[in-house]
């Protein structure tokens, strides 16, 4: 049993990461998305999350879990900072804006020497393979039981409010700007700790995993999954993360079979694939 | 009689256009205040500047002796101001019920321990809200589509969670913009007995509206607005008679034929 434990994890640790780790992203841009905030910074506060574990434990001999913490800090410290003037922006223009933000963050840790500049960063400490996994699905499972609790209760009542109509919601009494700084400051951190644990999972990290490329896969996530409830944005995620393994068989055409299934699906399920919606109040309550 | 409300000099502008200008009027408490005059007169607007959807180039707002013309949108809902709008602005993906429930927003105070924790206080919070929006969907008749989708609802339907979401904030001012407007007169007509009994537990009511026998039959004092300014004031009977009233709706010619024919004498016209 052990053995075959052994082989497994030995075969398919990465792609098992990844599931975790990618759905973590996913319900980063869920928290966003879910009060109508087409926020693109994902990528960008990954990468501060990964540059920032990585450095502590690297240079300053940090032990990681403390490291890991410091990966959601600065990320939301950064959310904080740029949150004040891109409140006030809302649908593309707020996307512009933030793919701005990241492409200064991909400029500076290409540009940088404490970050290794086009080098990156490598031989990071990293997780034994166990703990490593332990580590993200426990994290994945915590934060979707949080949203969860959220999501059924007045907040979750606020949120939805929010993205359909913000003006209205801020007659029901809906504090919008304080909302739209929470969410952005919670997405910012869950996408910092998703950075940070791929770069213990890893071991190397460089400026280009967390550019245009990466916001926009991980924003796919949570357009093929839906956000009519967290599940939803990480069963995105994971199919999106599976589907190229899936394929495998299919060898030359993998790609475009690939491709097709992800344009079918956004066409004919334009809510997403998981429609089921959470109620948002609690049954008890 | 308290005033309520108190508008003075409010005054917006939209590059050139003075859309309101240096209007000024009172609620007094317990009353239905109408606010009435000609598409473009500026009734929408000063509703978007009470609410803080528009803000104001001068200008000072009183409700219940606070200032609140620098407030957000938000703390003004707390202050006690409800709103309808004239086109209807439900959350059309929830249900009835959590559109009505959302309506509590401000009034609801746990810390984020007690509601991720379930605890005590927020289960009583979440019940004492289920309920009472339970009671004002009772009172405006649609407790059975509760747990329907809000943007399947007929118009007249939506209009009512409208109100209802309006009032579960316990406001103390309820501003309705144009309820009536899209009904049948059967609708109409429950519309105002649905106001009126609201009048009768102590809200008072500003309403925004087309429909004149609804205004004269509800109203105990209306303000008619022309191009942005106040043009006349007083009890429904007063602004009925009023001849820059009937000049701003009818034209200045008809309403010289009308001054110089018995009309008026005899009780003034449904303008």
């Amino acid at each position: 049993m052990s053995q075959w434990l052994d082989d497994f994890l030995w075969t398919y640790q990465t792609l098992i990461a990844s599931l975790g780790i990618n759905g973590l992203l996913a319900l980063s841009m869920y928290v966003v998305l879910s009060i109508g905030q087409l926020s693109l910074g994902q990528a960008a506060f990954m990468g501060v999350g990964a540059y920032t574990s990585a450095l502590l434990t690297l240079k300053w001999g940090v032990p990681l879990p403390l490291a890991l913490c410091g990966a959601m800090c600065v990320p939301a410290l950064m959310a904080l900072v740029i949150g004040k003037p891109t409140l006030r922006l809302s649908g593309v223009y707020l996307a512009l804006a933030t793919i701005g933000l990241g492409e200064m963050v991909r400029i500076a840790l290409l540009n940088l020497d404490i970050t290794g500049s086009a080098l990156g960063l490598s031989s990071i400490p990293t997780f034994s393979p166990l703990i490593g996994l332990s580590v993200i699905y426990g994290a994945l499972v915590a934060a979707l039981i949080f949203a969860m609790l959220i999501v059924r209760s007045h907040i979750g009542r606020a949120m939805e409010a929010l993205r359909e109509d913000e003006a209205a919601a801020a007659i029901m009494g809906i504090n919008i700007n304080y909302a739209k700084m929470s969410a952005l400051v919670i997405s910012s951190m869950l996408a910092g700790l998703a950075g940070a644990l791929n770069a213990h999972m890893t071991s190397f990290i460089g400026p280009n995993d967390y550019g245009f490329d990466a916001a926009v896969t991980i924003l796919s996530y949570a357009l093929l999954g839906g956000i009519a409830s967290p599940f939803a944005s990480v069963a995105g995620a994971f199919i999106l993360t599976l589907l190229p393994e899936v394929l495998r068989p299919l060898h030359d055409v993998r790609t475009i079979v690939n491709g097709l299934i992800i344009v079918i699906a956004v066409l004919y399920m334009p809510r997403g694939l998981v429609t089921w919606r959470p109620k948002r109040y609690s049954e008890e309550g | 009689m308290t005033d309520l409300l108190s508008l003075q000099n409010i005054t917006v502008r939209f590059g050139g256009l003075t859309a309101v200008d240096h209007v000024s009027f009172a609620v007094t408490k317990g009353s239905i205040c109408g606010l009435i005059g000609p598409n473009g007169a500026g009734k929408t607007t000063l509703f978007n500047i009470m609410s803080g959807l528009v803000p104001q180039d001068h200008g000072v707002m009183i409700l219940n002796g606070v200032h609140f013309e620098h407030q957000q949108i938000w703390q003004r809902t707390d202050l006690g101001l409800a709103r309808t709008f004239q086109n209807i602005r439900l959350f059309s993906d929830m249900t009835v019920l959590e559109n009505v429930m959302a309506g509590a927003h401000s009034r609801i105070h746990v810390s984020l321990r007690a509601l991720l924790l379930r605890q005590q206080s927020w289960r009583r919070d979440e019940q004492n809200v289920k309920d009472q929006a339970f009671a004002w969907l009772d009172f405006v008749g649609l407790r059975d589509a509760a747990f329907l989708r809000a943007g399947d609802l007929s118009y007249g339907d939506q209009r009512r969670v409208e109100i209802a979401r309006a009032l579960m904030s316990n406001p103390t001012l309820i501003m309705l913009d144009e309820p009536a407007a899209g009904l049948n007169p059967a609708e109409t007509k429950s519309l105002m007995q649905l106001i009126g009994s609201l009048k009768q537990q102590g809200f008072t009511i500003l309403i925004v509206e087309h429909d004149m026998p609804l205004v004269m039959g509800l109203c105990d004092a209306i303000t008619v607005l022309n191009f942005g300014r106040v043009i006349a004031h007083g009890t429904p009977q007063e602004v009925r008679t009023n001849p820059q009233v009937i000049e701003a709706y009818l034209g200045a010619k008809i309403a010289h034929d009308l001054a110089s024919s018995s009309t008026l004498a005899n009780g003034g016209v449904h303008v």
